[in-house]
């Protein structure tokens, strides 16, 4: 066996026909990520996944493992590993050790998933091209001079060149279906307060939430019905029964009424390739029996200030926390500030440092009302704009980005251009709402994402249309023409 | 007050730590102190990335306990927010509190005196840890202690009504017993449990026109004398400062200042121009809460009288004096013990309290034990009573019994017969007695019969002789007199 089987699916019916054992899945997994050529990984694990895999090996022998036991997975750095170094992406957690895991890493290894490492990532998930890593970037498969997408781009990376079968990311505005779209694989961020962020290092509070990617959607189904669910130590979540979310797979479209954006084709710098791609899919759902239906989402555009508002706001208070005292890098200085600043100073990035003065500045005395607060009720008003619109309709289909792939380097000196490749996705977040990009063909021998957005708590409806698009196209089974090294 | 040539104005903000088991957010143990340092610690209380906090319901329900207790308003929606600063007590470098909606606002606490203080509000927080600042070999170094880091704090805020130092002093005593005996906190003020910043004002007359210059605030004050101490120090040292033509006459804003008891005068912290800029915004971590009628309801009937309701109730029912009154109050359980035992023994309730203010508080006082640890019950100290009251024992003989019974905690009745301390009220027996010392002393007869009235000692002791010292005296008295008649 030279390739890892392509799906949990797949997978699970050799470890449970004993063509192949966990650990050879695992030995196999490690061997093609040591190999990475994409920059794709911080630390890989390999004596915790050999461990991770026969324990799964004598439960697939007793005959009652779960569906993921023995499938190697990667873990994008931002979220907290016992006893395994977890560094967000930033100099400032180098070397720290959490000495707990995430919720969502606990309900994996329950399940008897091996962890094959750690993934690259934009410094703590700030960025949309994994150019913002402290530990270099990382490379698109497709193209080795063009950006994953970011901010999980190690971990799009790891499911796009088979080196693992599924990963999990995090989404605060689109860092796991931009990326999933940029590299041609499944990728879902669920209804916030769906997964729990326990163990997961901070961003933007109100808006991250933890997903999967995977190449098909059905696995992207089965990882969520393993870390959904409420979790007594986040506070944010709603308890939810996560029963329906592989019951209507099959069902395909006929009866579906699906809205089509108007403000998500008309913006300014869609590649008519992308544009072109989507258009194709739109068909192609029409003709699978869905009713497509023109909707309008008049506050698209507010999008992006209200996002640029709150989750700096949010970051700016929860990287506070790394000031060198207990943990992480510490630079001493003469004094306690003149620690902190030399800490912080030479510990985060330059995006980090940005975010961190917009933040600050948007919550300082005099500007809050006019920035957070006016930020917090036109969030509201997008809340409420999609409640609207999914009174008529039971899923909406967009872009997931307006561009493919960029090459490295091209946007990392204009903020501004590189904000707007989320200008798709971003909403999703404000709104609290579910989405999956899923490939929907080559531009330019790039994939192209198409983005479904259902509304909250109907995870499983989005998987349904998902699904359906995925039966009736071949573009999921397109891979990366450059091989890993 | 008098004797100055100002008036004093001075609001109280009381920090008081609850009396709960486990930590505002983690299920760490709240009492701290004394506990070696960093052993109460978790990822929540440590502020490390990804951890989460979930309140403390019981926190939340005596927060609202204590603002029922002080007569607040409970508004139906309140919230946590983010107080943004860096320092190395605050392990998040933000401390979870809240802002504009606190669980409590507009209450009132009434002063022995009868004056009301308002409350303007009482919301809740998270306590910092504590520094440690020590040398070694000529390096100074801090450690820090996180043991406290997570304590629920109560932050009582009072209007500037108070107009002494003395005036401040009873204010936080009355708050202290009344926060006691609502079972909201013990406030152990010795260990660190009610700390309180101080604002002070002077207010003048100059030119025949109302002066009132900026304020200060003592910050971080934890004693009685300390409040009242640093109270006339601050207030005299404005007069000065604006005597001698100081800032205090242009200044615009308050200053921030400590209080050194060693030196025995205040430091200047910060001035407005460096007050800090808290960023405050709605915690994203936590959802808002609005606490139900129902529960208000509960914890309202929950609640006990409160001491100065009850000091009026024990003049008013149990006819004691007023000081008398104030020393039962001033512990709730020596109020509870005193009631339970006029409960066993209604028809006595000066004679109750005149024990329990008596020997039963020296008793306590001289083994330093609470009344929760007496060896005497208020059910034996009723039968006690019960026998003095039906003039079965003597005022000196009960004092015998009370001895006997604090050593072994005996039955008074067990005692008396044991000891043989019954007073001998059978009439008989006195009247044969008083016949047979009329008889033997008929000098004595004589010089009562003349008019002098001290002569009856002499008989009054001769019947005490015959009957071993345990008649009853007012007995023998009435007997006698009727006799010589």
């Amino acid at each position: 066996m030279r390739e890892l089987p392509r799906s949990i699916r797949e997978a699970a019916e050799l470890l449970r026909t004993r063509k192949a054992s966990a650990l050879e899945l695992a030995e196999l997994a490690l061997d093609r990520s040591h190999r990475d050529a994409h920059n794709a990984w911080l630390h890989l694990t390999d004596d915790h996944a050999r461990e991770q895999a026969r324990a799964a090996d004598v439960q697939l022998r007793q005959g009652d493992a779960p569906l993921l036991a023995g499938i190697p997975w990667a873990c994008k750095d931002i979220i907290g590993t016992k006893r395994i170094p977890t560094t967000a992406g930033s100099r400032i957690l180098e070397g720290y050790v959490p000495p707990y895991s995430a919720t969502v890493v606990e309900r994996l290894d329950a399940r008897g998933a091996v962890m094959i490492g750690k993934t690259n990532l934009d410094e703590f998930a700030m960025g949309s091209s994994n150019e913002n890593s402290a530990f270099g970037p990382v490379k698109n498969p497709w193209r080795a001079d063009r950006v994953p997408g970011g901010s999980s781009g190690g971990s799009a990376v790891a499911v796009a060149a088979g080196e693992v079968v599924f990963s999990l990311g995090t989404d605060t505005g689109g860092s796991i279906r931009q990326p999933a779209a940029l590299t041609g694989v499944v990728g879902m961020k669920p209804t916030y307060g769906r997964v729990p962020r326990w163990g997961v290092v901070a961003f933007a509070s109100s808006l991250d939430q933890v997903g999967p990617f995977a190449n098909t959607v059905e696995d992207v189904a089965i990882v969520c019905e393993a870390i959904f669910g409420k979790d007594p130590n986040d506070a944010t979540m709603v308890d939810m029964p996560s029963d329906d979310l592989r019951r209507d797979l099959d069902k395909g479209l006929k009866g579906m009424r699906l809205g089509v954006p108007k403000e998500y084709f008309s913006v300014k710098g869609m590649e008519p390739g992308v544009e072109r791609a989507v258009r194709d899919a739109l068909k192609v759902l029409e003709r699978e029996g869905a009713k497509l239906e023109e909707v309008s989402l008049s506050l698209t555009d507010h999008g992006l200030a209200v996002y640029y508002i709150i989750q700096p706001a949010e970051a700016s208070s929860n990287l506070a926390r790394y000031d060198g005292v207990r943990y992480g890098l510490r630079v001493e200085g003469p004094d306690l500030i003149e620690t902190y600043r030399r800490t912080r100073g030479k510990g985060f990035g330059p995006e980090v440092k940005r975010r961190m003065i917009l933040g600050t500045y948007a919550l300082s005395a005099g500007y809050y009302d006019a920035y957070y607060v006016k930020a917090q009720k036109v969030r509201t008003l997008i809340k409420d704009e999609y409640d609207r619109v999914f009174e008529k309709v039971d899923a909406l289909v967009t872009p997931t980005s307006p561009t493919v792939a960029f090459p490295i380097g091209a946007k990392v000196n204009d903020p501004l251009s590189m904000y707007l490749n989320d200008i798709f996705t971003l909403p999703v977040n404000i709104a609290g709402l579910p989405g999956i990009s899923v490939p929907c063909g080559l531009s330019e021998g790039l994939p192209v994402g198409l983005q479904i957005i259902a509304n909250s708590y109907q995870e499983g409806t989005m998987f349904r249309v998902a699904a359906a698009y995925e039966r009736a196209t071949p573009h999921h089974l397109e891979r990366p023409k450059e091989k890993a090294a | 007050m008098t004797g100055t040539p100002y008036e004093l104005v001075i609001g109280i903000e009381t920090h008081v730590e609850l009396g709960t088991e486990s930590k505002m957010f983690c299920g760490c143990q709240a009492r701290w102190f004394g506990a070696p340092p960093n052993t109460l610690v978790c990822p929540v209380c440590l502020g490390l990335p990804g951890a989460l906090p979930v309140p403390n319901r019981r926190a939340i329900e005596l927060a609202i306990t204590a603002g029922l207790a002080l007569h607040c308003e409970t508004p139906p929606h309140t919230k946590f927010d983010r107080k943004n600063y860096l320092y190395p007590d605050l392990p998040k470098g933000y401390q979870i509190s809240q802002y504009d909606l606190p669980l409590s606002v507009k209450g009132w606490l009434e002063l022995p005196t009868g004056k009301k203080v308002r409350i303007t509000r009482a919301h809740l927080e998270e306590d910092t840890g504590t520094l440690k600042h020590g040398e070694d070999a000529g390096r100074r170094y801090t450690l820090v202690d996180f043991n406290r880091s997570g304590v629920p704090l109560l932050e009582i805020v009072s209007e500037p009504d108070i107009s002494s130092a003395e005036e401040g002093e009873a204010y936080v005593r009355t708050l202290r017993d009344v926060l006691i005996f609502s079972g909201v906190s013990e406030m152990r003020l010795e260990e660190g449990a009610g700390r309180f910043d101080v604002n002070v004002s002077i207010r003048f007359q100059e030119n025949g026109k109302t002066m009132w210059p900026p304020q200060s605030e003592i910050k971080n004050l934890n004693s009685y004398q300390a409040l009242r101490d640093a109270v006339a120090y601050e207030s005299n040292r404005l007069w000065e400062e604006w005597r001698s033509g100081g800032d205090i006459r242009t200044r615009t804003g308050k200053i921030t200042v400590g209080w050194s008891p060693e030196r025995g005068r205040t430091y200047l912290q910060r001035s407005k121009e460096d007050v800090e800029d808290y960023r405050y915004f709605p915690e994203p971590d936590l959802v808002s809460l609005a606490p139900s009628p129902a529960m208000i309801a509960k914890l309202r009937e929950a609640l006990p009288e409160m001491p100065s309701e009850r000091r009026a109730r024990f003049v008013a029912v149990y006819g004691l004096s007023d000081y008398d009154a104030r020393l039962l109050v001033s512990d709730r359980a020596l109020a509870d013990y005193y009631e339970a035992a006029v409960k066993a023994e209604p028809g006595q309730p000066k004679l109750i309290a005149n024990w329990v203010i008596g020997d039963l508080t020296a008793a306590l006082k001289r083994e330093t034990i609470q009344i929760g640890a007496s060896r005497v019950g208020s059910e034996q100290l009723a039968a006690l009573v019960r026998l003095i009251g039906g003039g079965k024992v003597s005022g000196s003989a009960a004092k015998e019994i009370f001895g006997e019974m604090w050593k072994d905690g005996g039955d008074p009745e067990a005692i008396m017969n044991t000891r043989g301390l019954a007073q001998v009220s059978d009439e008989s027996a006195i009247a044969a007695a008083v016949d047979e010392a009329i008889e033997a002393n008929p000098g004595a007869v004589a010089a009562y019969k003349a008019g002098k009235t001290i002569a009856l000692g002499a008989l009054v002791g001769a019947v005490m002789g015959k009957l071993g010292r345990k008649a009853n005296a007012a007995v023998v008295n009435r007997i006698l007199t009727e006799r010589l008649a």
